[in-house]
This record gives structure tokens, C-alpha cells and sequence, in this order.
């Protein structure tokens, strides 16, 4: 034992051990072999034998920085005395304090806002399958408030660009400040990044008696795009009914795709209304048009957008950047000098 | 060169190794790699989709609870149908729901202990007089498509959502992340 870490100390081989084991268990973490894919690289980062790997790469550089403290070593006999190399050096043990601090502080979480909705930060407002929070990780504060949304652009069912939406946050006892978030780039503020995680439709539901009164009427926010994907939704408690829908507003976001349904012009739902296997109703409507079903009415009027914000407050991700850029400084300072010293001879 | 390879190779193995320590990932191996072990669960599957078309008729018909400890489905499902025939109850009817025919499509795994099923069914379904037993309806036929969510509880399979299509609807694809969540 004493032997192996005697020359892996002395050549650098224990770089590319630790770099291969870690790459490789981050892959085979995505393979599916030993469980369903994860959602980030770094929740597999925060498994226990990610931060093990982290860890004996750390202990090994400060062992390597202490041994050549006179000037770090590039991996293999070549001496790289330069400034690169140390940066290098740097960039990786920040990379590897960054991702320590992570598994300890991260938090992430998604919260579905209709246009115009306000909602104040707390653990119990983000969806339940979206947190993930580690051992000291805080809830962002604050209060969210939903401005305009722009829809996720459709060509025949492909996704073809951005969703973007206008979010007023405004933290704890501070001023309210106007970001424009989208689903490629993260904003950061007060310490979270924001991004879009999913736009889609929340068509206004009504369910009334044959009488005309009102049992319930709320927002459902639904997955409805691109048009006519539908999405399920129950007026829980009340009736034992599934309600499927979808929408097809007819409007064109890009030339030439207009989402108009097979039937007629206009905006227009599809309802399909289950009751337990026995489907009791099935057809198109137009919004505020009324279906009729088992002596009960329901209607869907007007429909606004909704955005799912996705929160994440990682104080370690304030080193892993860093930690990137300067790792990448190494192999691309090598590249143009390789090509700049062929263009010199 | 012979040394370099060595320790790339090293480095493979200690993460092949270091993968099967976190909790289920050697179940989940076994599952993914063992082509008998899913086909005696997605039999399992079937099983359970059988039970539950046929306890969910016996409940509509007797509007007893009986069996209701072996229904296979969460609790949200039982109470669903269960306020559904006490309406009836209430209208002094009872709704008979006869299963015709039964074709399970495709079983599909998530992980070993998430599975969704598709299933062809036909029922035909019939109003009955509570009291009298009298048929109050025409006979009418419920061509439909069902589409299964089932989760596995302390070594059995239950369904935890369904999706109710019409036979010549087109059904939507479903993301496993979608999925994972639900559950």
C-alpha cells in the first residue's frame, strides 16, 4: 500500500486515477445501470463515493502542492513550472472545496406562477418532487411575483427556442428588483440562481351544478404545449372525476405553424372526462362553452400562462466556477502554444 | 505507456466498484441486466392489473367493501371510486360494470419498483334499479385505454395513478422524470 502511494507520489499518477474514477462514476451514474438518471452533475457529485473521490483528490493535491511546493509538477515527468500549471493547481482544489461546500449548503426547488401571481418564498411553496436540500442548506427568501410570460416556441412538435419570463423578487425587507429569466442562463440574485424550467397554460376551470351554481373554480396549471398536448388535473374532494385537456389557441408563434385543432378556427379546448374507467364525456370546447356530464356542468374560460421557476441557493457553486475557468486555462493555454510554436517554424 | 493504461483501468474499476455502494444500486443492476427477473414482474404486473379490474367491478356491483385490503391501489383511487358509488347509492341506482376483454399492450419499468402499463379494455357498463335490481339503461360499451402507473410497497405491485383514453386516441408520451415525481 505504502509502496503504490510512494509512486503515485512521485510521478502524478494519482491525478488521472482520481479524475478517471471520478469520470467515470458520474457516467455511469447517467447510464441507468444502477438507477433512474440523475437530475444534475451535481447531486451525483453529492453521493458518497463522488465526495470520497473529491476528497482523496484534495488530500492528494495538498500532498503533491506541499512535495513540489518549490513549483508544481505537470502530470508525467515533464516539469511545468509555469504560472499555468498553478492555476491549475488552484482551479482544482477550489473545484474540490466548491463541491465539499455544495453537498452541505445546496438547495433547489421549482415553483409553478401564473401570470400576475405573487408567492412568498418558503419551503412548503415549492413542489414536493422538485426539493432537494442539503444537511445546512437555507430556503431562498423573499416573494416572487410572476410577470409576462413568452411561450416556448414549436415547429410540428420540435422545440425550437427559449421560454423566457419577466419576475419581480423582492427579498426580505429589501427593494423589489425586476429580473428576465429564461430556460438557458441562470440569473443570479441575492445569492440564487433563477431559470424557466417549464411555461405552459393554466386555463380557468369552473365546475357548477346543473343549477348554475358554482362547486369550484380554480387556475389548473396544466401542461398543454405544444397544442393539443394533454395534460389530467381533478377537482379533489368534490366529485370522483379526471378531467383531460388540451388546448389549441390558434395562434402563430412561428411562420407558417398555426395551432388551430382539427376541427374549427379559434381557440379551442379538447375535454375528455373520465369517471373512475367509464368516460362520460368527450369532446371540444370553446372557452366559457359549457360540457355537460353525469348532471353536473364544466366550463373552461379564460387561460393564463404560468412559468416554473427554478431556485437554486449553492454557495459552493461560488468556487466551482472559478475553479472551472482557471482548470480550463491549462489544456487551452497548451493548445495555442502548440499551434503558435508550429506557426513559428 | 503499459503503467498509464494501468491506472486509467484502475480508475474504471474502483468507480465500477464504488457504484454499487450507493442504497439500491444493486438492485437496480440486477433488474436492468436480468431479462427473466423483469418478465416475472411485468407478469406480476399483469396480475395486478387483472385484481384490480376485477375487485373494482365486484365493488361497483355489491357496492360492498369486501376485499377492499386486497384492491391493489392507493388510497386516493379507493376513495374516488367509493364516493362514486355511494352517488349512486343516492340516486337509488347501481351501476353493473361488466369487463369484456382485457389486452395489456406494453409493461414499461422506471426502476425496479416503478412500472407503467398500457392496457386495452373493454367494459360494458349497465344502470340497475338498487332496490329491485331492475335494469334502468341500455347496455352500453366503454371501449377504452388505460394507461397504468404502479409502484411496488412491501413486495407488492399497486396502481397509484391511471389515465383513461378513448381506443383511437393517440397516447401522449410520458417523461420518467414526470413519473419520479408523481410517486
Amino acid at each position: 500500500m505504502r509502496k503504490i502511494f510512494k509512486e503515485l507520489m512521485s510521478d502524478g499518477t494519482g491525478y488521472p486515477l482520481i479524475g478517471m474514477y471520478l469520470a467515470t462514476y458520474v457516467l455511469l451514474q447517467y447510464s441507468g445501470l444502477f438507477g433512474p438518471r440523475p437530475g444534475s452533475v451535481m447531486r451525483v457529485l453529492h453521493h458518497a463515493p463522488s465526495l470520497a473521490g473529491v476528497a482523496a483528490l484534495m488530500a492528494y493535491g495538498i500532498a503533491w502542492g506541499y512535495r513540489n511546493r518549490s513549483g508544481p509538477e505537470a502530470p508525467g515527468r515533464r516539469r511545468a513550472s509555469s504560472t499555468l500549471a498553478r492555476l491549475a493547481y488552484v482551479g482544482m482544489m477550489l473545484c474540490g472545496a466548491g463541491i465539499m461546500l455544495s453537498s452541505l449548503t445546496r438547495f433547489e426547488g421549482s415553483l409553478a406562477l401564473t401570470e400576475g401571481q405573487e408567492v412568498s418564498l418558503a419551503a412548503e411553496s415549492f413542489d414536493v418532487g422538485t426539493l432537494y436540500r442539503r444537511r445546512f442548506s437555507r430556503v431562498p427568501q423573499g416573494t416572487l411575483v410572476a410577470g409576462q410570460i413568452k411561450q416556448v416556441l414549436f415547429s410540428s412538435g420540435k422545440y425550437e427556442g427559449t421560454s423566457g419570463a419577466v419576475v419581480l423578487y423582492r427579498k426580505a425587507g429589501g427593494d423589489p428588483r425586476i429580473l428576465r429569466i429564461n430556460s438557458l442562463f441562470p440569473v443570479v440574485h441575492d445569492g440564487n440562481t433563477l431559470a424557466v424550467d417549464a411555461v405552459g397554460y393554466a386555463p380557468h376551470v369552473f365546475l357548477f351544478d346543473r343549477g348554475g351554481a358554482t362547486i369550484d373554480n380554480f387556475y389548473a396549471v396544466l401542461q398543454l404545449l405544444p397544442a393539443g398536448t394533454e395534460d389530467m388535473f381533478r377537482f379533489e374532494g368534490s366529485i370522483p372525476h379526471t378531467f383531460y385537456m388540451g388546448y389549441y389557441p390558434d395562434v402563430s408563434l412561428v411562420p407558417d405553424v398555426a395551432q388551430r385543432s382539427p376541427v374549427k378556427a379559434g381557440p379551442l379546448y379538447k375535454v375528455r372526462i373520465a369517471r373512475n374507467l367509464d368516460i362520460v364525456a368527450n369532446q371540444y370546447a370553446a372557452p366559457g362553452e359549457t360540457v355537460f356530464f353525469d348532471k353536473l356542468i364544466f366550463s373552461a374560460g379564460d387561460i393564463r400562462k404560468w412559468v416554473e421557476v427554478r431556485i437554486v441557493r449553492d454557495p459552493g457553486m461560488y468556487l466551482v466556477w472559478p475553479g472551472i475557468a482557471l482548470l480550463l486555462c491549462y489544456p487551452i493555454a497548451i493548445v495555442v502554444r502548440r499551434y503558435t510554436r508550429k506557426a513559428d517554424t | 505507456m503499459m503503467r498509464s493504461g494501468r491506472i486509467w483501468i484502475a480508475g474504471f474499476v474502483l468507480a465500477l466498484i464504488a457504484s454499487f455502494v450507493e442504497p439500491g444500486a444493486y438492485d437496480h443492476y440486477r433488474f436492468t441486466m436480468d431479462y427473466d427477473l423483469r418478465q416475472q414482474e411485468a407478469e406480476a404486473v399483469k396480475d395486478t392489473i387483472k385484481i384490480f379490474s376485477g375487485t373494482l367491478a365486484g365493488f361497483y356491483a355489491t357496492g360492498y367493501t369486501a376485499g377492499l385490503r386486497q384492491f391493489p391501489a392507493e388510497n386516493p383511487i379507493r376513495r374516488r371510486i367509493f364516493q362514486d358509488i355511494r352517488n349512486w347509492e343516492q340516486a337509488n341506482m347501481l351501476l353493473v360494470m361488466d369487463r369484456d376483454r382485457s389486452t395489456v399492450k406494453e409493461v414499461r419499468f422506471i426502476t425496479p419498483d416503478l412500472s407503467i402499463a398500457v392496457v386495452d379494455e373493454s367494459w360494458f357498463s349497465v344502470y340497475q334499479n338498487l332496490q329491485t335490481r331492475r335494469q334502468i339503461s341500455e347496455k352500453k360499451a366503454n371501449i377504452i385505454t388505460v394507461r397504468y402507473y404502479l409502484k411496488k410497497e412491501w413486495g407488492r405491485w399497486i396502481v397509484f395513478e391511471y389515465e383513461v383514453y378513448e381506443r383511437e386516441d393517440k397516447i401522449p408520451p410520458i417523461a420518467p422524470e414526470r413519473v419520479l415525481k408523481w410517486r
